[in-house]
């Protein structure tokens, strides 16, 4: 197995998704991620109604611009199930940001590329008026755990065999 | 009309589209149409309907993507599949291969797989007509007919025993079960006394060939076929023992079962003790399709799954061999104390127990409204709360029921209450038992839900248990006020203070309340869902509530202890409890009071125990052994968002959301009086007196009051009155004896106990950690901005205004603390020193005592020379 060369030194930027060919080498870069694909419905359920949600990393490799991150995300209304305390008691609903999924190039990482995603997906959805963001890791992804803690996330509850392997995952929230 | 509709119409009127399939069926070929369709479309571009969800997109699927649309057959899946034949003559090594395959598939369906994703990939188990000769002995293909179909139609009788289970609901479906495909008729082809007659000539085949065989390879299969044929057999007849009908209709089908699971256990241990030749099966090409979905279209398409290896199988099949043999001891159960008990034991057990196992246990509690098969849920909870109130109040009330004259003139105190209507007393506590019926149910249902289930359900029903306690607030006052007559000074005012009135009914309901929240916390240490920095938070809630819960039960005592005897004024004919079923039977003072006693011992060890955890979380933390991850985390290079974001998370505001995040299920009960954020504080301040050796050694001394009171009072309790504690105790004396034997051991380092930051009041501690935070992060934000400056040129100078902006802050704010940072530095230095002679391995679960944690502290270098 080859090992990915590092692209260590190479600047980083980020943009926001505009068009379809923004996100087929995004697409790439999640896939390599997964054990099952998702369809490219999935994909286009959240960029197409939330392209401000979209965020890329780019970095130039050689003479061309290479996708090597990218979070993708919604906003939208939630039912509340729960009196918590913390929301006024008279609201139904609330406004709750989720990312549905987070991705960074295997020779970028260690360089904050996803935390920096992270903390501009929160910032924009904070801005579009989110309550609270939520997000699901699985239980032995202790790096992708590490991160989302490390800016404030706690685990909320875990979801008993929520992936298709068997694996239970944990709901995470963040309180804005 | 459009163009599109006039196209469509047209492709619709082209009959050469049309074709047939075999089962009749008439398909339209829409490639052109669809072509039409999109023709306008952008790429990319998504057309939907308001109602499209995530779930909807996650679920949607590309047809002829191999990677996502299951009935897809390439050419390599073709040739697989042609290489099945059905009439060809297996052997003996190939009936093996597939039992074992099958009997992997079925554990594997069995740990939530879809039998699509199992079972179904067996062209045995699915085809469409079964060869004639089955089960007969003269049949020329012996291998399949004799044997491997026989032992399909008792694998397929097995599983419609679940399945039958598995549609009463009680366990989830897509987390537990999969509902997308179900059993085909296939299943029900031959009775269950059929299935064991074939199996009978199959046995009897199966030792002909081993005695007569040639081929010792043959023969060896043979004997392993034998075992699992066997097993088969007494698996099948534990299903149908234990299936609930069953249970029911004959009362020798309890003991029948249990004997059927001893019989199969010792099989299995025997089975598994036998050498493993990975040689002697021989794979059978084609015979499994994993791609079999495409089979059934009505059925949801699932991906395939990986089975379980034969050590996992087996390993399943043990496990639920197990789980079953919880039901006996359940049907058993003769209190509801150790009804708690036994569902608190079965909801901790790990791994839990399979869907299957959950769900019988739930149909074996509940089933068309008949607790454990025979009682009606109202006697159930009024037993239950007899258990915990004592005899007092249901006495009154019986004897009220039975001669509501004779009573009236032998108390005058209740006299007044036969005045309003005598069968109002009892109409009014039967309706408060049909409510709290309800609840007490879910409760011992979500027990066997699976464990994060367990957690969430648990905290979403608190709300109604907190109902349930004002409900029964009324019904004891109103009792008060009736049952103490007009003599009785101001019996309105007195009925709302505890001091005059038992209540008794949310005397109960209170304890059960408590103990849902209790559950509530510790589920979340089991489930991992707390972090080290929030331990402290965890464990100080969890000590206030169990404080509360003592405080309660001690009342109960007291006021249950001083009413005792009072009811003999009031008890008529004596029952004849011989004749009743346990839940019917009279509880005395002396049992109540003895229920009491041992939930007093099992709160306050609880109680103590999270002081202790409390007390060294809060210590460790106050040290700098535990850093909150945003203050850990080596955050080089990390952008400027990144940074600021992290730091925003050690403020005050930001630990309050947190806090109410963690607590919202708390925070709207009525009772418990809710722990605020400002209130913790004040909590967290009085700590702030102790140093962290003293917090430690206060810990220690209450990790040994809880250990002795476990050791000293628990003994006499268990001999009196088994009720399913000794696990409970035994959990909470390795807790204390654990954590004890880890804090000696760092006492005993003198180079950590005579650390100077150890000496340092909490207060002082935490502000020279917010400071060395903050100054930690002031570092790497420079970091930060050194890396930003290879950005874009405009970008860079923005940053570089920013970068002046905030270099003159910073200065200032480095003046203005300097003095203090020196000391903070101070109190690094001596952490480091600690640190060095100290490694705290991160404090985890364990499976003795999953709800707890077990802190742990490796001396690995000992300064002052002294070695440890």
């Amino acid at each position: 197995m080859s090992t990915p060369e590092p692209l260590q030194n190479a600047p980083i930027s980020y943009m926001t998704y505009e068009k379809e060919t923004d996100l087929l080498p995004a697409i790439k870069l999640i896939e390599c991620d997964l054990s099952e694909p998702y369809s490219i419905y999935t994909y286009r359920f959240f960029v197409h109604q939330w392209p401000q949600l979209c965020i890329l990393a780019h970095t130039e490799e050689g003479e061309k611009t290479s996708c090597v991150g990218v979070i993708i995300c919604k906003i939208e209304e939630h039912r509340r199930r729960m009196m918590d305390g913390y929301f006024a008691d008279d609201r139904e609903v609330l406004m709750r940001g989720y990312i549905g999924m987070v991705a960074v190039d295997k020779r970028c990482r260690g360089r904050g590329i996803g935390r920096t995603l992270v903390a501009m997906a929160v910032e924009r959805m904070r801005e579009a008026g989110a309550e609270e963001i939520t997000l699901e890791a699985e239980t032995g992804n202790r790096g992708a755990l590490a991160m989302y803690e490390a800016m404030g996330f706690i685990r909320e509850k875990r979801l008993y065999r929520y992936y298709i392997s068997g694996a239970d995952a944990y709901r995470l929230k963040l309180w804005l | 009309m459009s163009r599109l509709e006039d196209d469509q119409q047209r492709h619709t009127r082209s009959s050469s589209l049309v074709s047939r399939d075999t089962h009749g069926n008439e398909w339209l070929d829409i490639t052109e149409l669809m072509t039409l369709g999109t023709s306008e479309l952008q790429v990319g571009e998504l057309l939907k309907p308001e109602s499209m969800t995530l779930y909807t997109a996650l679920t949607s699927m590309e047809v002829m993507e191999p990677r996502l649309d299951m009935g897809m057959l390439t050419e390599e899946d073709k040739i697989e599949i042609s290489k099945w034949d059905l009439d060809r003559v297996l052997t003996l090594r190939e009936v093996l291969w597939i039992t074992e395959k099958l009997f992997y598939c079925e554990m594997t369906w069995h740990n939530s797989a879809s039998l699509l994703q199992t079972l179904y990939m067996c062209n045995y188990f699915t085809v469409q007509e079964v060869p004639p000769l089955v089960g007969c002995r003269r049949a020329e293909n012996c291998g399949r007919d004799v044997v491997l179909f026989p032992m399909i139609f008792a694998l397929g009788a097995c599983c419609l025993q679940v399945w039958m289970e598995y549609l009463k609901e009680n366990v989830y479906a897509e987390e537990d079960v999969h509902f997308g495909s179900q059993p085909v008729e296939f299943f029900r082809q031959f009775s269950h006394s059929q299935v064991v007659d074939m199996l009978d000539t199959a046995r009897l085949y199966l030792k002909e060939t081993q005695e007569t065989c040639d081929d010792p390879r043959e023969q060896a299969a043979a004997a392993v076929l034998l075992d699992y044929l066997e097993m088969r057999v007494v698996w099948l007849k534990s299903l149908v023992y234990l299936s609930v009908d069953y249970l029911t209709e004959d009362p020798g089908a309890l003991d029948r079962s249990s004997e059927c699971l001893k019989e199969l256990q010792t099989k299995h241990k025997e089975f598994l003790l036998k050498p493993v030749d990975p040689e002697l099966a021989v794979a059978v090409a084609g015979c499994f399709d994993p791609k079999c979905m495409r089979k059934y279209p009505s059925m949801a398409p699932v991906k395939p799954r990986p089975l379980l290896t034969h050590q996992q199988s087996h390993q399943a099949f043990d496990a639920l061999i197990k789980g079953l043999s919880l039901i006996h001891p359940l049907l058993q159960a003769e209190s509801v104390e150790e009804l708690i008990n036994f569902f608190a034991d079965f909801a901790n057990r790990q791994p839990t127990p399979l869907p299957f196992v959950r769900s019988l246990v739930v149909s074996v509690f509940l089933t068309n409204d008949s607790v454990l098969l025979r009682h009606s849920p109202v006697a159930f909870i009024k037993r239950a709360i007899r258990e915990i109130s004592g005899p007092y109040v249901w006495d009154v009330l019986e004897c009220i029921e039975r001669e509501p004259m004779q009573f009236a003139s032998r108390s005058k105190r209740f006299a007044q209450m036969l005045g309003q209507d005598p069968m109002m007393a009892l109409s009014r506590v039967d309706g408060f038992c049909q409510e709290a019926a309800r609840n007490l149910m879910d409760w011992f249902r979500t027990m066997c839900q699976n464990a994060p289930r367990q957690r969430r359900i648990s905290l979403k029903y608190l709300a109604s248990w907190d109902v349930l306690q004002g409900d029964a607030e009324e019904l004891d006052a109103w009792f008060y006020v009736v049952s103490c007559g007009p003599e009785s000074r101001q019996p309105e005012e007195e009925s709302l203070n505890p001091a005059f009135n038992p209540f008794w009914f949310s005397s109960w309901t209170y304890h059960m309340k408590l103990l849902l929240m209790e559950n509530g916390l510790q589920a979340g240490v089991r489930l991992d869902l707390y972090l080290d920095y929030e331990l402290p938070l965890i464990y100080g809630y969890s000590a206030q509530i169990l404080q509360s819960h003592f405080d309660h039960l001690r009342r109960m005592q007291t006021m249950i202890a001083s009413k005792a005897g009072q009811n003999s004024l009031f008890v008529g004919k004596p029952q004849a409890d011989l004749h009743v079923g346990w839940v019917r039977r009279r509880v005395g003072d002396s049992a109540c009071l003895q229920h009491l006693a041992r939930w007093l011992v099992f709160i306050e060890t609880q109680c103590q125990l999270a002081t202790a955890l409390w007390l060294v979380s809060h210590a460790c933390d106050r040290l700098g052994i535990t850093r909150a991850p945003w203050a850990r985390r080596r955050l080089q290079g990390a952008s400027l968002e990144v940074l600021e974001f992290c730091q925003k998370q050690e403020s005050l505001e930001s630990q309050a959301v947190r806090f109410a995040l963690r607590f919202r299920s708390f925070s709207r009960l009525n009772s418990p009086t809710p722990l605020t954020f400002a209130g913790w504080m004040t909590t967290v301040g009085q700590l702030d007196e102790s140093s962290a050796s003293e917090l430690f050694v206060h810990a220690s001394r209450t990790l040994g009051k809880a250990r002795k009171t476990l050791d000293e009072q628990c003994g006499n309790l268990i001999q009196s009155d088994s009720g399913g504690w000794q696990t409970k105790y035994q959990e909470l004396r390795y807790v204390a004896v654990a954590n004890a034997v880890a804090l000696a051991k760092l006492q005993a380092a003198p180079a950590a106990m005579q650390c100077s930051a150890l000496k340092v009041p909490g207060s002082q501690a935490l502000v020279f950690r917010q400071m060395l935070v903050e100054m930690q992060l002031g570092e790497l934000k420079n970091q930060a901005d050194k890396n930003q400056a290879t950005l874009s040129k405009s970008k860079a100078k923005r940053e570089k205004k920013k970068k002046k902006r905030r270099a003159a802050k910073q200065e200032q704010e480095e003046q203005e603390q300097d003095a203090k940072s020196s000391m903070a530095a101070e109190w690094l230095a001596a952490t480091d020193s600690l640190g060095a002679s100290v490694a705290w391995s991160c404090c985890e679960t364990s499976p003795h005592a999953p709800k707890w944690h077990q802190f742990s502290f490796a001396i690995t270098k000992d300064n002052s020379g002294q070695g440890n």
